[in-house]
């Protein structure tokens, strides 16, 4: 099956939006919620401080997502970091 | 997307700007108007413009407040009560319907709260006031929007919001030469000069415009990203907030009856233990009954902070059981000062003017993108267009919300003022006729702008924005007595009334002056260009120069 | 009168300030000297001079008047509106906002004093 050029574009474009708006919220709620168990504070403080950096982070991974050299790219760099704080996250969770 | 980093952010940020700077139009207009929001308020009761004969003391004020409450709510949990200060001359107090209760209709209130102006002195409801919901409207429309519950509307207000932040990050990092174009307008060269516009106003005001966004973000963080509270408080919001803001827990009613303390004490108290500055909330949850809490929180002062300490007592024995906020940890006074930047309560007269006036570039800034990206796009589609093609989809509907926004905010906005003056005193549902007026007039010019998205219906719709903004102190003159003619030239005041009507005079006066100048270039056109109707739609100038 | 002083002192400022800076750009000091003028390296450096220190100057005379937080506030304020003051006159009178520059300047000075003065 071989998509026409603008067809490729299309899906380029709709691939990274979904990574922009979807995989950018995943990152920035998966990082809200490591830092806020991992940050040397009482509780109530790491929360504020985490929610309060999440949206630099959110607004950072929409411009990665944008600038990245190709939808690929786009997609590792959300999906790699996403994936590896749930992870850190999933641990600490049993640990505790 | 494409080569290099400059293109990928000007295509982002022509996407993230365009298709949501509609909203954020509405949300920029009506929270600009929002930083004069009492003054608005104040403008549109004219009931209330001559002072009170005696000014009464908060504690008193609060007595009185209480007083009414009793008579008139005596079976709600929760009652709330805003005393006076100098942007407010009356009591504002505010109750929550008792289960099962209907809507009064009085005081517009949506949602579970009813709410009434009082007389500080007297703490009588003061039917004489039309009723209005004020400069209060302005305020909720730019973030619980309307038609629609307000958590909707505070989502898609975010989703905007991020879209902004986006945009402006984006616009920064495309903006090649930021600090050579940092004085640059060039007038009377089409394209060029709509570019010149938006980087002016988007960089001359940008700490305004970055600090506002993500600042408005930050009001509703707990809501838009809730998973540090999940992770840390194992989901439990009651708990998180407790700790955070030292909100008491839930009180739950005990079923036995117990008078509530005298509440004026209270308020002395409060005062003295803040040096002296005034409270301006008192909160009182399940007045009446034995487990009763008062809340005074103290009013809106010099602390950038929004976060204005408390204090908590017994409701029935009136002993302190918890002071909050005097000393706030790093990371709330942060969130406090964020979010008291955006709401400016902390600004006195001069300092609110240039929050107002860098709103107002952020307006500017949303209008001269939308206009631009018609502007380039009509330019990218001209040898089409002129060879007879009809413009795209895309480029006549960016045109007529273009006109709808642009030009139909304004009337919408001096339509709400006009209804104030013209609609009966003591009519029913006051304050939902005033608003009904607002959308009933933007809905006219938005459909209007869709039916014929064209350089006339841009210059109908800016006269008319303009006439109905201008002739609003004429109209202020005609309906009651505290008009310019008063307020400025015999400087009796009040000054608010009169800031307002010299404030949308000059907004008339500008709007018209676009309007006339539009008018201009239209007659320049030759007759031969005209035929072509290769411009009929929109705004564009004659020379087509390169993109800048 | 106080606060009107802080205010237009520091707006006085801000606006000589930027003047001062545009003028270190080639084509907005071509639009006061003539097309194709520029800069020379030595008043380019003294513009610039003068350009930051009457901005820092309007720092100090909105924390002078307000105190640090609200002043800091009250001072990106008045940036915005003495650029956007500035932006407007050199597109329609160049001529006109360089020398209302050197006006401002002086009166700014003028009420740095005052303000430093009273007590």
């Amino acid at each position: 099956m071989g998509l026409s050029q603008t067809g490729r574009y299309r899906l380029s474009v709709v691939s990274r939006v979904v990574a922009a708006i979807g995989g950018g919220y995943v990152l920035a709620s998966v990082a809200t919620g490591l830092l806020a168990v991992l940050l040397p504070l009482p509780p109530a403080e790491a929360v504020m401080t985490a929610t309060l950096l999440s949206f630099s982070l959110y607004a950072c991974a929409v411009l990665w997502v944008f600038a990245a050299g190709s939808a690929l790219r786009a997609w590792t760099g959300v999906a790699v970091p996403a994936i590896v704080f749930g992870a850190l996250l999933a641990a600490l969770r049993s640990a505790s | 997307m494409k080569a290099g980093l400059r293109q990928s952010m000007a295509w982002l940020h022509s996407w993230s700007g365009l298709l949501v700077c509609w909203v954020l139009l509405l949300v920029f207009c009506a929270g600009t108007a929002s930083y004069f929001k009492d003054e608005i308020t104040l403008w549109m009761q004219p009931e209330l413009h001559r002072p009170a004969a005696t000014p009464v003391s908060s504690a008193e004020a609060a007595s009185r407040a209480v007083a009414f409450l009793q008579h008139n709510a005596a079976d709600s949990p929760r009652w709330l009560i805003d005393l006076p200060d100098e942007r407010n001359p009356a009591v504002q107090v505010r109750w929550m319907r008792p289960p099962g209760a209907a809507a009064s209709g009085i005081g517009g209130g949506r949602g579970r709260f009813e709410s009434r102006t009082l007389d500080p002195a007297t703490g009588a409801f003061l039917q004489q006031v039309r009723d209005t919901r004020g400069g209060e409207f302005l305020y909720r429309l730019h973030f619980d929007l309307y038609f629609m519950q307000a958590i909707w509307a505070r989502w898609i207000v975010g989703f905007c919001a991020m879209f902004m932040l986006v945009a402006i990050l984006s616009g920064v990092i495309t903006h090649r030469r930021i600090f050579q174009d940092f004085f640059t307008f060039r007038p009377r060269k089409g394209q060029r000069s709509w570019l010149d516009a938006h980087n002016a106003t988007a960089v001359l005001a940008l700490p305004f415009h970055l600090m506002i966004t993500y600042t408005g973000l930050v009001t509703l963080m707990f809501m838009y990203m809730p998973w540090g509270i999940q992770t840390a408080y194992k989901g439990s919001q009651q708990a998180f907030f407790n700790d955070a803001f030292g909100r008491a827990p839930q009180a739950k009613p005990s079923g036995q009856a117990a008078p509530l303390a005298p509440v004026a004490p209270l308020v002395e108290q409060a005062a003295r233990h803040w040096d002296g500055a005034q409270p301006g909330r008192i909160d009182i949850t399940l007045p009446g009954d034995t487990n009763a809490t008062i809340r005074v929180s103290r009013g809106a002062g010099k602390s950038l902070s929004s976060d204005e300490p408390s204090m908590r007592f017994d409701g029935v024995t009136g002993a302190l059981v918890a002071t909050v906020g005097d000393t706030p940890t790093a990371a709330s006074q942060t969130r406090g000062v964020m979010v008291g930047l955006h709401e400016a309560h902390f600004a006195g007269p001069l300092l609110r003017a240039l929050f107002f006036l860098s709103g107002l570039a952020g307006c500017a800034m949303v209008a001269t993108g939308a206009l631009l990206w018609g502007v380039k796009t009509r330019q990218g589609q001209a040898r089409a267009l002129a060879a007879g093609a009809r413009q795209s989809f895309g480029l006549r509907l960016v045109d007529a919300l273009n006109i709808g926004a642009i030009a139909g905010l304004p009337i919408a906005f001096a339509a709400y003022f006009w209804a104030n003056r013209l609609l009966p005193v003591s009519m029913a549902q006051r304050p939902d006729a005033e608003i009904h007026a607002f959308f009933i007039a933007w809905a006219t010019a938005a459909v209007l702008a869709q039916l014929r998205p064209t350089r006339g219906m841009w210059r109908a719709q800016l006269w008319g924005g303009a006439l109905m903004l201008a002739a609003i102190p004429v109209l202020n003159a005609a309906t009651t007595d505290t008009h310019l003619g008063v307020t400025l030239l015999q400087g009796q005041g009040p000054a608010a009334v009169a800031g307002f009507d010299l404030t949308v005079l000059a907004l008339g006066i500008a709007l018209g002056a676009a309007a006339y100048i539009l008018g201009r270039r239209s007659k320049a056109r030759t007759p031969a260009r005209r035929a072509a109707r290769a411009d009929d739609s929109g705004l564009q100038d004659g020379d087509a120069k390169g993109v800048a | 009168m106080n606060a009107s002083l802080g205010f237009f002192t520091a707006l006085a400022l801000t606006y000589s300030g930027f003047t001062a800076l545009s003028q270190t750009l080639d084509r907005h000091y071509a639009d006061r000297h003539g097309r194709g003028s520029s800069p020379c390296a030595s008043e380019r450096l003294r513009l610039h001079g003068l350009g930051w220190a009457a901005l820092a100057l309007a720092l100090a005379a909105c924390v002078r008047h307000e105190g640090w937080p609200m002043g800091t506030v009250s001072w990106l304020g008045t940036l915005t509106l003495g650029a956007l003051l500035l932006v407007l006159l050199l597109s329609y009178a160049p001529a006109i906002a360089v020398r209302a520059a050197l006006w401002t300047g002086a009166l700014g000075g003028c009420g740095l004093l005052v303000m430093s003065v009273a007590a």
